[in-house]
């Protein structure tokens, strides 16, 4: 934005409140100023911190859901790198009894691949080195390496049919997170925090956990605006909680300083900032003095919560005695129940090393125990504490694996590129149906052949579990109103309870 | 064909004159009973009148009738009854006024019981005329309507439950077996795919639509627009649904779950079913709650929202709120019976506060987990008929309580988690409410946990004179047995109380153990003593400047690398073998050069394959006094960190160079063959 259009903008926002708030004109006042062309309530309609808004940001933008929620917060277990459906979800003998046999044109019809088999002068089929067993009332299958999923395969809804259309980490996790592969729009969590608010005053709406997988440990990072709120007010970015001794950081005041002189501190603050924003209209100056106010009540609530130290044995039986180690992926699942317990609308976790483009067997298995466990012990945890019915816990990656081995195929390991086509996510909780499987790939687990379902038709389920019409949701930014969904998304209705 | 429609146009004026001979005839009557007491001659002459007026427009209603029949759409039978009866009466209405003119006696007594016989012929007729326009059962039919209840539209019948009650409503008062008009009865299947007087109206023709579908969507001023003007028109709605049921090939045994439909008849579809649930039968009892009441209450502290926008009823969240006061509840009661969901979940609501429950009679979710309440809260719940949900995890309440729910029709989550509630109580409670889902402990699915394993606390494998070990568990009351020779511990083993001290080389083996739990699998560290000082070390080559460490200093630190080759513990070459040369502080006798390594062949890192070393007691004179081969991995091996002996004669040596030799390319089992592979190595320990 340049400096000129800056000006101009606040320049705007002054006309407004003087016309709204200072000057007798009124309504009247409002209504010359459109007729004049300027375009007065951008502002008003993206409702930074509409007047009806407390300056806690507690509450959301919408004046109400668009319709009756089905669940009030969401758990989102991003399994980043591209868990490998084949060895978990999706069994396909075929390709055991095929194994080595060049995949055929007709299946793979032209799939743009990545840099790293594009230049393969073959393309092996390879099978789940894994068995594939049956469980559940309704018999899903499920691998070997996830013997704690399987026995809460009735509670969960597996879908098999997910496709995207990024075949590389950082623009697939960004279309999943932000609705889009470029960078620069707001993350999932942002849009609700944006959208529907915070149901918990001393806790962000939109909150973080990152863990590295034993598989890869040294896969790829991610960036921290994958959680960033891109054209939204920087009050909706995800929080990220880290397993240090500051889970937030900068959050501990300095040696020396007691809650008052603080309070003192954070009043005088904020009463220079509202005369720099009377002053200038900037609405980033507003979010700012929340922001203060939030770290302020944060002081006490993350600690609060961040303490493990208190669980009993039993919980450690059941999320796994990794749960004990801060910064793994089962201690956050604990903290995720934990945080969900204290009305936290958005707990977006990331377990990244799902990315096994060589020695899969062996990186994958360690990756799975990482994760299998943690993530059953969350839904049963939740369910017999009674937030199962109003929480949506998702598990999935950003994209699924090839059917044909990367590199060499050999007696006892195999890797597998990234596949866009189908991949596997599961579902649990309000809203949705317990125990099914929705969609299905083709015998060589390459191309859908049922109900395909798109990142933008998940974000739009996941939204209307919420309450909210993907396509109501919106932002308008740079002349155009933006969306999580973009121009797309459809809601999975055949997944719905 | 011209003076065919005049008659029929004359004949539209049926309507207009039928109820003139009824209003007179009926009121000449009243005037003649009230007037036969006090005839004079002016009265007489008002009966004369009225009787006249009568016949005359009796006389035009048939005459208008007449013509109005002939347009044919009228069913056969009604139309000649109707007709008949209608000459008959206007004869009577006719011959009453000539017996009334008459000055014959015979006329005089005949007047009354013929006028009495014109009143009831007038009653037939009207009634015939009536049942021809309005419908043959519109006097008598039963006027409760029967309410067709959708609670789910996927599963309604198409034809029979969305499209003919439209119908109904909307056409069949002309298009029924005494009116139908255009020769169409829109009254059932068979008389719908029959068609009217221009044939089928669902066929298309010459692929123009179907003339049903054009009449529908003709504008209301052209002539052909059905429902005519001035008749109740079809809403918008109403009309999409007909095209969606025409589109669908007019299916009439179809649900409507199983028809394509876009997501504007989705909607409308949507809208047609009858919210059955609590919430929705709550809805209708209720009133609206003004915003203004919802914000100035969430400006107190309450967190209160309506379900929906536009929607009157409410949740309330107070949950993890540790200062309820019952009197707060006093300021919901305005609008209690809008509350459907209250949450009180983790607050520091009791027994105490029960009683204010009880003006919540509409709640369908209450949410009371960790708080401390017991029996007789839950007593106070007998009458929240509409509860579905209710949580009192981690709450003492016992299985007494049961009994207090157990009638609640539509409970369906009932979450006792961590509550005095027993097994047998709560099966004895299964068989009563079977559909309901009592959420126990979900513990049986967990109950093969392992323990992890202990870790040693600043350990480092490599120690110069004593290293004190010093062994954890993320669990404090883990009981951790050990050995240091290197046999495999158990339960007999030398329990770990506090840190020991070691002073020669050991191998350790250490595994944890916990009441209730399967231990651990046992954890084996090697700690080995390196008894040299050195003085210096120096590289043939730099190391890549990502993996430098702290130079060759690295290599002597005594510390070894983590998995993370960028700890800045590890040297990394890539491409090219090395060579280090280490100068020993005085000329010592050694035996064994030990040389750390990495492999991660994913990230094209591979343990050396090949070592020589040379001695020497100056700084030049350099022999050859050991060399090893490694074999090459011919397949892809699991990531390692090793530490590698070379053995040799006992010699004397200041000076001691060691040339690590790198696989230099990616093998071409690799999936990335040829390309320029690593060798990172993080300590070298002489003996």
């Amino acid at each position: 934005m340049s400096e000129k259009k800056i000006l101009e903008e606040s320049s705007l926002i002054l006309n407004r409140r003087s016309f709204l708030g200072k000057s007798a004109l009124g309504v009247g006042g409002a209504a010359l100023a459109s007729v004049m062309g300027c375009n007065l309530f951008d502002t008003s309609e993206n409702g930074v911190l509409s007047p009806a808004n407390n300056l806690s940001g507690a509450k959301g933008i919408l004046n109400g859901l668009h319709h009756p929620a089905k669940i009030k917060r969401v758990i989102y277990l991003f399994q980043s790198g591209g868990p490998s459906q084949l060895e978990l979800f999706d069994y396909k003998p075929l390709l055991n009894v095929r194994r080595g046999e060049e995949l055929p044109e007709s299946i793979r019809n032209g799939q743009r691949l990545t840099g790293m088999t594009s230049g393969q002068a073959s393309f092996p089929l390879v099978g789940s080195q894994f068995d594939f067993k049956r469980y559940g009332k309704n018999g899903t299958w499920i691998s070997d390496l996830l013997p704690y999923t399987s026995k809460i395969v009735d509670d969960i809804c597996i879908i098999k049919s997910m496709y995207t259309e990024a075949i590389n980490h950082d623009p697939a996790v960004t279309f999943f997170q932000t609705g889009s592969q470029q960078p620069g729009r707001p993350s999932i969590g942002s849009w609700l925090s944006y959208g529907i608010g915070s149901e918990n005053d001393n806790l962000p709406a939109f909150t973080v956990l990152l863990s590295r997988g034993t598989g890869r440990p040294q896969g790829q990072p991610l960036y921290t605006r994958l959680w960033g709120n891109g054209f939204l007010h920087s009050l909706h970015q995800g929080v990220q909680f880290r397993a240090a001794k500051d889970p937030v950081l900068y959050l501990n005041d300095p040696k020396g300083t007691t809650k008052d002189t603080k309070r003192a501190m954070l009043d005088q603050l904020a009463a220079l900032n509202d005369k720099h924003y009377q002053e200038f209209g900037d609405p980033e100056i507003q979010s700012r003095i929340a922001q203060y106010e939030m770290a302020y009540r944060m002081q006490t609530s993350v600690p609060n919560v961040m303490n493990i130290d208190d669980e009993p044995d039993y919980i450690y039986k059941m999320y796994g005695t990794d749960a004990k180690i801060p910064g793994t992926y089962a201690a956050n699942c604990l903290l995720a129940r934990k945080l969900a317990e204290k009305d936290v609308r958005f707990i977006q976790l990331y377990h990244m090393g799902w990315d096994q483009h060589a020695d899969l067997p062996n990186a994958l298995s360690k990756q799975a125990k990482d994760v299998d466990q943690a993530s059953a012990a969350l839904v049963a945890d939740l369910k017999q504490r009674g937030l199962l019915e109003d929480t949506l816990i998702v598990w999935g990656g950003e994209f699924g694996r090839t059917n044909y081995s990367q590199g060499p195929l050999t007696a006892d390991t195999y890797g597998r590129d990234h596949h866009p086509r189908s991949f596997s996510m599961w579902m649990a909780g309000g809203g949705i149906k317990p125990g099914i499987v929705h969609g299905e790939t083709d015998d060589f687990g390459y191309n859908i052949v049922r109900d395909p379902v798109h990142v933008h038709d998940f974000q739009a389920t996941m939204l209307h579990l919420l309450g909210i019409d993907h396509k109501k949701l919106t932002y308008k930014y740079q002349g155009r109103r933006f969306r999580l969904t973009d121009v797309e998304g459809h809601i999975i209705k055949n997944i719905l309870a | 064909m011209q003076i065919y429609t005049l008659a029929i146009q004359i004949g539209n004026l049926h309507p207009l004159f039928v109820h003139l001979p009824i209003g007179i005839l009926i009121f000449a009557f009243i005037l003649e009973l009230y007037l036969r007491n006090r005839t004079s001659k002016e009265t007489t002459q008002i009966t004369k009148l009225a009787i006249g007026v009568a016949a005359i427009s009796a006389l035009l209603s048939l005459g208008t009738g007449w013509l109005l029949g002939e347009d044919g759409s009228y069913d056969e039978v009604a139309l000649f009854r109707h007709r008949w009866m209608a000459v008959g009466l206007t004869v009577c209405s006719v011959a009453l006024y000539i017996l009334k003119i008459s000055p014959v006696v015979w006329c005089k007594k005949t007047y009354m019981p013929l006028f009495v016989i014109t009143l009831i012929l007038l009653g037939i007729t009207g009634h015939l005329g009536g049942n021809m326009t309005h419908g043959e059962d519109f006097l008598f039919q039963d006027n409760t309507i029967k309410e067709i209840v959708i609670t789910d539209v996927n599963k309604a019948k198409v034809y029979a439950e969305i499209i003919q009650p439209i119908l109904d409503n909307k056409c069949v008062s002309c298009h029924n077996p005494n009116k139908a008009k255009g020769e169409l009865l829109l009254t059932d299947p068979t008389t719908i795919v029959a068609g009217g007087e221009n044939g089928s109206i669902l066929d298309s023709i010459d692929s123009n639509p179907s003339s049903f579908y054009t009449r529908i969507h003709l504008p209301v001023t052209d002539e052909e627009h059905m429902p005519p003007k001035g008749k109740v028109q079809l809403t918008d709605e109403e009309i999409v649904l007909l095209k969606w049921w025409l589109e669908n090939k007019n299916c009439f045994d179809c649900t409507a779950g199983f028809l394509d439909k876009n997501e504007q008849t989705a909607a409308i579809l949507k809208s047609l079913e009858t919210d059955t649930s609590p919430r929705g039968i709550i809805t209708k009892t209720v009133d609206d709650v003004p915003s203004e009441w919802v914000t100035e209450m969430n400006r107190n502290g309450y967190s209160i929202y309506p379900i929906a926008e536009n929607r009157k009823l409410l949740l309330v969240n107070l949950s993890n709120k540790k200062h309820i006061a019952k009197g707060d509840f006093n300021k919901l009661k305005k609008y209690a019976n809008n509350i459907v969901e209250l949450n009180l979940a983790y607050s520091n609501f009791t027994d105490e506060m029960a009683s204010a429950l009880s003006n919540f009679k509409n709640l369908t979710k209450l949410q009371l987990q960790r708080t401390a309440i017991s029996d007789k809260t839950i007593e106070k719940l007998k009458k929240m008929s509409f509860l579905e949900s209710l949580n009192l995890y981690g709450t003492h309440v016992s299985g007494n309580s049961l009994s207090y729910v157990k009638d609640l029709a539509h409970l369906k989550n009932l979450y006792l988690y961590q509550t005095p509630v027993t097994e047998s109580e709560l099966l004895a409670f299964k068989k009563e409410r079977p559909n309901i889902l009592t959420k126990h402990v979900a513990d049986s699915l967990f109950n093969e946990a392992l323990l992890n394993k202990p870790y040693f606390v600043d350990a480092t494998d490599f120690f110069n004179d004593g290293q004190e070990i010093k062994i954890e568990h993320v669990f404090k009351t883990a009981n951790l047995f050990y050995t240091t020779d290197g046999s495999e511990p158990d339960t007999t083993s030398r329990k770990y109380t506090s840190p020991f001290t070691i002073k020669e080389s050991t191998t350790l083996k250490v595994f944890a153990q916990k009441k209730d739990w399967k231990q651990s699998e046992t954890v084996t560290m090697k700690f080995k003593k390196a008894g040299i000082a050195y003085d210096s070390i120096w590289l043939d080559i730099k190391p890549n400047k990502s993996y430098a460490g702290k130079g060759a200093k690295t290599l002597i630190d005594l510390k070894r690398g983590s998995e993370n080759f960028q700890d800045g513990h590890w040297l990394g070459f890539q491409g090219s073998s090395f060579t280090t040369t280490l100068e020993l502080k005085q000329p010592t006798q050694i035996s064994t050069v030990s040389i750390g390594s990495l492999s991660r062949q994913s990230s094209w890192v591979f343990h050396p394959v090949g070592y020589t070393i040379w001695t020497s007691e100056t700084p030049n004179d350099f022999k050859q006094i050991a060399t090893k081969k490694i074999e090459i991995p011919k397949k892809v091996t699991n990531d390692s960190q090793i530490f590698y002996d070379i053995t040799f004669a006992p010699t004397t040596a200041k000076y001691i160079k060691i040339e690590v030799q790198s696989i230099l390319k990616n093998p071409s089992w690799h999936p990335n063959p040829g390309g320029k592979s690593w060798v990172f190595v993080d300590e070298i320990i002489v003996n």
